[in-house]
């Protein structure tokens, strides 16, 4: 019996090691999986920052973002419409290069990094489609936000619609230089703001 | 044969069987059992659906909202056009976003159903108008507010309501299985009630709220 116990320690014990080197193997994985850059780094998307007034170059084409303006109320072609915040309007001359390109994605980000995406009846933008390569297309965009958004915010535009689609590639990043006073200004401003509609050529100076 | 010689008997027998085949066995037990424990604690969550209120704010997930009255009315122009074999319901919400990020108007039409308006189930609001402009409400920005309002459409055969059956449906935020990105799914009732209403006026023209 004595002899029986003795000889059956030492599987037990390889057992155990083997078990003991697993975990260490599996540990030091995790570690080293740490320090690895993540997925989402990897495919994240090329942030060209600009100002406004300068013209940006990207891989597509050219933006230039003109001065905001805004108000409570916007005129635009769908209608009249008002907000409990401020809608903030922003010209943008968008010149595409080496083929016909829209700019189908346009959003206002914060300074706290909330997106105020355009695109609806209630926040316009019209590309009119796509732009011809050399021809500068005027358009404009229309977003309505809280007003304690306004101070900082910056205007971001990619060609693809869905964000999870701009990995990868350029994507324009405008400061609009947008500060507490503008906020202020327009959130007692109930004179409305315009919405243009868009058009190809230079725009007329100001 | 004693009890004590026959637990004697036990013992010895499970001592005689080898570790590499008693221990996995033991795992084997000890996790069954952390499971079953699981499966026991009673869950609270989704499945449970609140009590709604007129005035009492509702977390759906994406939206938090209020349902603050209803009205019935003979029509609402340029929603419901109203005539003698139609009648307009409406619910007058608060509404705001709980994200981040812009959402769309038919998420928070798809978030409140009337029931008992016809003979089927429960009917998505079909237009969701802001009382400030008219405007028709296609998307929600982060930060903002919104009173609106909720419209159906009912048969004049139908007896006028005296109330309004609601249910609200949430949506848990989560990655797609399809795609991997964040989305509002999984569809849940989440709270249910009546909310009395507002009889008919004969100002409903002038006053639509």
């Amino acid at each position: 019996m004595r002899h029986r116990r003795r000889a059956g320690w030492r599987p037990i014990m390889g057992t155990v090691s083997v078990g003991a080197l697993l975990v260490v193997a599996l540990a030091l994985g995790q570690a080293v999986e740490r320090f690895l850059p993540s997925r989402d780094d990897t495919l994240r998307p090329f942030e060209r920052a600009g100002v406004v007034g300068e013209p940006l170059s990207l891989r597509y084409g050219t933006i230039e973002v003109g001065q905001p303006d805004g108000s409570t109320v916007l005129h635009a072609p769908g209608g009249v419409y008002s907000t409990t915040g401020v809608y903030v309007v922003v010209p943008i001359t968008f010149t595409a290069k080496g083929e016909p390109q829209p700019l189908a994605y346009v959003a206002i980000r914060d300074a706290e990094g909330r997106v105020y995406r355009a695109g609806s009846r209630r926040n316009p933008w019209s590309m009119l489609g796509a732009a011809q390569p050399g021809i500068p297309r005027q358009a404009q965009i229309a977003v309505e936000l809280p007003v304690d958004a306004v101070a900082g915010a910056q205007v971001v535009l990619a060609p693809r619609p869905n964000d999870m689609d701009h990995r990868r590639d350029d994507v324009a990043v405008v400061d609009l230089g947008l500060t507490a006073t503008d906020a202020q200004e327009w959130a007692t401003d109930d004179d409305g703001v315009t919405l243009e509609p868009a058009y190809d050529g230079e725009r007329p100076p100001s | 044969m004693t009890a004590s010689s026959g637990a004697r008997r036990v013992v010895r027998t499970l001592r005689e069987i080898p570790f590499l085949v008693w221990g996995p066995l033991l795992l084997a037990v000890v996790l069954a059992a952390g499971v079953a424990a699981g499966e026991l604690v009673p869950r609270v969550g989704p499945g449970r659906i609140a009590e709604l209120e007129a005035g009492v704010e509702v977390d759906t997930g994406p939206f938090l909202l209020t349902v603050e009255r209803a009205r019935v009315l003979d029509e609402l122009p340029g929603v419901a056009e109203g005539d003698d074999t139609a009648r307009a319901l409406a619910l007058v919400v608060t509404v705001s976003l709980t994200s981040d990020r812009t959402l769309s108007g038919a998420m928070l039409a798809d978030s409140v159903a009337l029931r008992g308006i016809d003979d089927d189930g429960p009917v998505p609001a079909p237009n969701v108008v802001v009382l400030a402009d008219g405007s028709h409400l296609d998307a929600l920005q982060p930060g903002l507010e919104y009173e609106v309002a909720m419209v159906w459409e009912q048969s004049a055969e139908h007896p006028e309501p005296v109330e309004l059956d609601v249910e609200v449906t949430g949506r848990t935020l989560r990655d797609s299985a399809i795609d991997g990105a964040a989305q509002w799914l999984d569809r849940t009732p989440v709270a249910a009630g009546t909310v009395p209403v507002t009889p008919m006026d004969s100002q409903a023209g002038a006053d639509n709220r």
